[in-house]
């Protein structure tokens, strides 16, 4: 035994042994009051209290909690004020045993004075107010950061969606106006075959790779008797031999005219791409800025994750998909929120996959209820986030894939971890070469 | 003798078409070959060089899978076959960071950002293609009807 628990039992049993003082406090009722007179300096010999303060402003704080062998109204004792700083309740039903000012010193043979046998004690309670005060202004500096990080995703989301509308505006402009030249267009060529050379270029458009544009002028220049520019005019539409060598040899169409039908008919289906992507990443910004939404719908996760799924069915088939989706209790939120987490977090996940064809694909799905928590698990198996990238997945911009107009705009996790977090929940990463599983937890109390 | 070639590299198809349109203003004296990844213009690049044509110019866009726009330049610029060759940047995004890198490591000698203005582009290409003819074994006399008059002076003037 040490000597400090030494000293408290010899406390104890000078000073609180007396049955004739020990009291039955029932959980709920106050033993002292803030401010108020407390001339007594309690031992508590069961159950559990708790001690509050009340600001100037109105807020409550606990400051203290006090169980078996713990004081209370150690301040306004050996302060003399007899006054209390806490309001002091009992958490639980509770056994008290006390002393009051007039109690005698008990002679003992380190201290003769009252103080100086309960120095320990006093020590140990300032100690551990210190403690809690610096806890508690730990915990206002978390919030008060908390809330600057909530303003500034909320006028993040302000701009954006200003500026979404602004482009939506010139984005239907531009596709208007492509789909009315494309009609104009097509009705101008004279010849059905311009008029097909046009519209391989439109339907079709660069489906070959430079590479295979490069392949195609050595083929062609064993079958076509023109120059070698004309040959690398032709060998870019990617038209069959058959249909240039007539039009070049019966239709008597120059290289630089065919290309042109050709081009026209690419760059209008160029055009489209362009102003739908661009819609696109409008939406994306749009919902990225979007707080207004409706959620007052009982929803159930697992529900949510179906329809995603549901939603993604075509791109689903060469996937090997493993459902583990336990009974989870409803929410209330909006339902539109979680099916578009679920659709961005599985379209990540097939694209990650695809991107490693040799490999057969797996993607499995988890939920499960964990002490008022859903956890919910994506994991693919795909070839994984590089290390510098994962602590930045999060942040707009950032995105693994580019290819062609379908390239990433790098807001789909981010707009993931708005929603998450709009729900009080967490979303967390782990990706290696072997795959990358995504964590999502949510309160249930939400 | 063959023209001298112009390599663009863009992993965008829709871009190498958009960026190939403008470049088109220089086909009547030079080669324009498109490609969509470094490696596929560093085969290009060997092929050229093993043939001794030619290479004027690379426009190369910065980010793309794989090695980057100014990663490919700064390679370049490494390597003693491709010093002469001018570079320039294409690119929708880069960082500040990446934009000293360029200047510092790549010797890049011109940064167009995306969308870039026709003319613009065609007149800063101008320049370039001047810089490399006279500082080349070509005879600029050929080259004429696509060199910039300003710059064409102020080299051989330097250069005499």
């Amino acid at each position: 035994m040490s000597s400090e628990q030494d000293n408290l039992k010899w406390l104890i049993d000078n000073y609180f042994s007396d049955p004739n003082r020990w009291i039955q406090v029932r959980a709920g009722s106050v033993v002292m009051e803030q401010g108020r007179e407390n001339q007594r300096l309690y031992l508590v010999r069961s159950g559990r209290l708790q001690g509050s303060l009340t600001t100037e402003d109105g807020d409550v704080e606990y400051v203290l909690t006090a169980g078996k062998d713990n004081f209370v109204g150690v301040y306004s004792f050996f302060s003399r004020t007899y006054l209390s700083l806490y309001t002091v309740t009992a958490v639980t039903d509770c056994e008290l045993a006390w002393i009051d000012k007039n109690q005698p010193t008990i002679a003992s043979e380190e201290a003769q004075s009252i103080e100086k046998q309960f120095m320990p004690v006093v020590v140990q309670d300032l100690v551990s107010r210190q403690q809690r005060m610096l806890e508690i202004s730990q915990d206002k500096e978390r919030t008060f950061r908390k809330l600057v990080e909530h303003q500034r995703l909320a006028s993040l989301g302000q701009m954006a969606a200003g500026i979404a509308h602004e482009l939506n505006n010139a984005i239907a402009v531009l596709d208007h106006n492509t789909r009315w030249l494309v009609e104009q267009v097509t009705r101008r060529w004279k010849q059905p075959q311009e008029l097909a050379i046009f519209e391989a270029g439109l339907l079709q458009g660069r489906f070959l790779s430079t590479r295979d544009i490069r392949e195609n002028k050595r083929q062609l220049q064993k079958n076509l008797k023109v120059s070698e520019e004309q040959i690398a005019l032709l060998a870019e539409t990617g038209l069959p031999r058959e249909t240039l060598e007539n039009a070049v040899n019966k239709l008597k169409m120059s290289a630089a005219e065919i290309y042109s039908a050709w081009e026209m008919g690419a760059s209008l289906k160029d055009m489209l791409m362009a102003a739908e992507q661009s819609a696109h990443v409008v939406r994306s910004i749009k919902t990225l800025g979007a707080q207004h939404k409706e959620r007052n719908t009982a929803l159930n996760l697992n529900e949510t994750i179906e329809n995603a799924l549901s939603l993604l069915h075509h791109r689903f088939k060469n996937i090997e998909t493993k459902l583990q989706l336990n009974p989870l209790p409803g929410i209330t939120g909006n339902i539109g929120d979680f099916v578009q987490v679920w659709t961005n977090l599985f379209k990540n996940a097939l694209e990650a996959m695809a991107a490693n064809p040799l490999r057969p694909s797996h993607l499995s799905i988890s939920s499960i209820l964990e002490n008022n928590t859903i956890r919910i698990t994506v994991t693919d198996n795909g070839p994984g986030i590089p290390a510098d990238l994962l602590p930045n997945i999060f942040q707009p911009n950032v995105t693994t894939k580019k290819e062609g107009l379908s390239f990433g705009l790098g807001l789909g996790l981010t707009i993931v971890e708005r929603i998450v977090t709009s729900y009080h929940g967490k979303i967390e990463a782990h990706s290696d070469s072997g795959g990358t599983t995504f964590t999502i937890l949510i309160p249930t109390g939400v | 003798m063959s023209k001298p070639y112009i390599i663009c590299v863009d992993d965008q198809r829709e871009v190498l078409a958009a960026l190939k349109k403008d470049l088109n203003f220089f086909a009547s004296h030079f080669r324009i070959e498109e490609c969509e990844s470094t490696a596929e213009a560093d085969e290009i690049l060997n092929e050229l060089d093993a043939d001794g044509t030619h290479i004027s110019l690379v426009v190369c866009d910065h980010i793309m899978p794989g090695e980057t726009g100014i990663d490919f330049l700064a390679r370049l610029s490494a390597d003693n076959r491709f010093v002469a060759v001018k570079k320039m940047l294409l690119t929708g995004l880069a960082t500040h960071e990446d934009t000293i890198r360029a200047i510092n490591n790549a010797s890049i000698d011109f940064y167009i950002s995306k969308p870039w203005d026709s003319e613009a582009l065609i007149h800063s290409i101008k320049i370039l293609l001047t810089r490399f003819i006279v500082g080349s074994d070509l005879d600029f006399q050929d080259f004429i009807p696509i060199l910039d008059q300003q710059t064409l002076y102020k080299e051989l003037r330097n250069k005499n």
